[in-house]
């Protein structure tokens, strides 16, 4: 027992007194902190509609009066009402499909009528309530779910008396495909970047971390190349190699796609254009991704230092490829963000809703966020501190 | 006269102290100062040994020669090029060989000598003519093709002290060449050592080896606590004592008698 208290003291030591290995153990909840903070306020606003004050149109048909308190939000939602019957039906299921409208309700004639004549066991059918929406735009749906709450409690307390799309089909005014789309745009970009992070960090973290612990880097470094010869020629041969893990990623996803949305190859609604728009997409996180992994890689002491580092830049990876399809952020504000932006573009791409300016914005961000890196990578190779820090 | 190849001019180099090396060295310092206004000159076709104690600031003077590291103070000329403006010419001019530069194990010698002479800038004939010269003289032609991770460790010394001379330097700076080596590995270094002063060339070596700056140097400087005490030629400075004597009287007398 003493004996095992013994090593555990000395195991603890040698964990806790390192302010590196501290460092690398307590970022990841730092991390986490953060991103759930950050999460939890974009939620909250998401959810009252306090942090974008976004207002939700809606267009009913035929409301009872006594229904109309649902109008006022529950003092949540900023609902807007619209009534114009000089409107078609098929009008306003478009507005709600292009997101003007967030949705769109339809009670039966002389609902409230009907509703109290009802009688479950009776001979009169149920009066009907059909809501129209889009489950691939997050305010529609977020309309959809709060009126369906209404209607449900309502329904409770008079003991069932109307139905709510009991026609079952045909009020999700999303089509197949984009449903499809929807659900890989939200998936596809997290699994993509988690892939591409790994291939740059198995080649990153030995490129300059490994070269420092085996004693290889100083022959470089007295040699008469450059600092940002060398740290540009570093990164370069290291992009190239991830791209060749980037480029087994592409086919793999091209490859998988048709069987992702259940269609043939020559069914699959991407074109040339949208396959282009990822390659470019790829290309540029993998160049992101390998200056930042070769920036850790370089202050590291250690591959297995430079390993620990990049675990909290994947997990923050990740946590931004799940958010840009959880939070919405309305025009190009988030194309200004790095890595979210090539998230949103990806998601842009293959949710068929790709945004040119937002596409031209992200390449020139992160174009200038690599020759930065490149700049601190070179600054930091002829930091004495940063390359003999042993 | 003579021609200087390397002159060193009131070099200074201080390093801040961490909390943790405060508490080691027992200062309240913020700053240690390794280098101390030091001085000196090596001549061309000369080899200076330079010696002192651990800590003394001998390797911090050699990595501020190559480039390594910048001086806080004063500066250091390699064939008229300084270390602070020039560095990039500096480096064309020297070669740097310590027990801490290591070759890439993936790769064979024959690659890196290619690779090397590429970073220096060296013409590919005048390269190859090289490589056959210095693989014939240093008997690397037998191992030249096989991965540096599988050679000895006498092997990959000569290797690696090959490759530091791949761009035919002005002056080869050693720095401890044979720390942690075996004996037979270190006669390797010493073989090489010999041929180089039989070629005439200018090189800078530390050492603890007494008995290795004896065999091989012209002039030699002893440094204690960053600053150069004692620098003469070596038949002067032995004309009475041997060196080891010599060097520990100088210590004593900078710093009390050894515990």
């Amino acid at each position: 027992m003493k004996d095992i208290l013994i090593i555990f003291k000395k195991e603890l030591k040698r964990f806790l007194t390192d302010p590196r290995m501290l460092a690398t153990l307590l970022l990841p909840g730092v991390l986490i902190f953060c991103i759930y903070s950050l999460m939890g306020t974009f939620f909250q606003d998401l959810t009252t509609g306090s942090g974008t004050n976004a207002q939700y149109v809606v267009f009913i048909d035929n409301q009872p009066s006594e229904f109309s308190q649902f109008n006022d939000g529950g003092g949540v939602y900023n609902i807007s009402v619209n009534q114009d019957a000089a409107l078609s039906s098929e009008e306003k299921k478009e507005k709600v499909k292009s997101g003007e409208a967030a949705c769109y309700i339809v009670y039966e004639e002389d609902f409230y009528e009907k509703m109290t004549a009802y009688e479950p066991d009776g001979t009169l059918s149920a009066p009907q309530v059909e809501i129209y929406y889009d489950s691939t735009a997050t305010a529609s749906q977020t309309m959809y779910s709060y009126y369906i709450a209404c209607l449900d409690a309502f329904e409770q307390s008079i003991a069932n008396k109307f139905d709510v799309n009991a026609g079952g089909e045909g009020y999700d005014l999303a089509s197949e495909t984009e449903l499809t789309t929807y659900i890989l745009g939200m998936i596809l970009p997290m699994i993509l970047n988690t892939l591409l992070v790994a291939g740059c960090m198995s080649v990153a973290a030995e490129s300059v971390a490994g070269e420092k612990e085996r004693g290889t880097i100083a022959t470089l470094l007295v040699t008469p190349v450059g600092r940002s010869h060398l740290a540009l020629g570093k990164v370069l041969a290291l992009a190239l190699v991830a791209l060749i893990s980037a480029a087994a990623s592409f086919l793999g996803l091209i490859f998988s796609l048709p069987q992702l949305l259940g269609l043939e190859f020559s069914a699959v609604p991407y074109g040339v254009g949208d396959y282009f728009s990822i390659l470019v997409i790829i290309v540029m996180n993998v160049l992101l991704f390998t200056v930042i992994l070769t920036m850790i890689s370089t202050f590291a002491k250690s591959v297995k230092e430079a390993n620990g580092l990049a675990t909290p830049f994947m997990i923050l990876l990740i946590v931004l490829s799940l958010m840009s399809s959880i939070i919405p952020i309305s025009g190009l504000t988030g194309y200004f963000i790095p890595i979210f932006n090539s998230v949103l573009c990806l998601t842009s791409v293959i949710t068929l809703s790709f945004n040119p300016l937002g596409f031209f914005i992200t390449l020139a961000i992160n174009l200038v966020l690599f020759g930065l890196g490149v700049f601190a990578l070179a600054k930091m190779f002829s930091s004495e501190k940063i390359m003999f820090n042993k | 006269m003579e021609q200087e190849i390397l002159k060193v001019e009131n070099l200074t180099k201080k390093f801040r102290l961490s909390l943790r090396q405060r508490k080691i060295e027992k200062t309240a310092a913020k700053e240690k100062i390794a280098v101390n206004g030091l001085s000196f000159s090596v001549n061309e076709g000369e080899i200076y040994g330079l010696l002192g104690p651990n800590g003394a600031g001998k390797t911090t003077t050699l990595r501020t020669i190559a480039t390594l590291i910048r001086p806080d103070g004063g500066d250091v000329y390699v064939g008229g090029a300084s270390v602070v403006h020039d560095p990039g010419a500096v480096r064309r001019q020297i070669g740097f060989l310590t027990g801490d530069l290591k070759l890439e194990e993936f790769f064979t010698p024959g690659y890196l000598f290619d690779f090397f002479s590429e970073l220096h800038g060296i013409p590919a004939d005048v390269a190859r003519e090289r490589k056959k010269y210095l693989f014939d003289k240093f008997g690397i032609n037998a191992f030249a093709e096989v991965k540096v991770g599988d050679l000895s460790t006498g092997m990959k010394q000569k290797a690696s002290l090959v490759i530091s001379i791949v761009h035919d330097p002005k002056i080869i700076v050693f720095d401890e060449p044979t720390n942690g080596l075996d004996v037979l590995t270190a006669r390797t270094v010493t073989d090489f050592l010999e041929e180089l002063k039989k070629d005439k060339k200018t090189v800078l070596l530390s050492t603890h080896i007494f008995s290795l700056v004896e065999k091989l140097c012209d002039r030699v400087g002893i440094i204690i606590d960053g600053k150069m005490i004692c620098e003469d030629r070596l038949d002067v400075l032995t004309a009475e004592k041997n060196l080891e004597d010599v060097f520990f009287d100088v210590y004593r007398t900078v710093k009390g008698d050894i515990v």
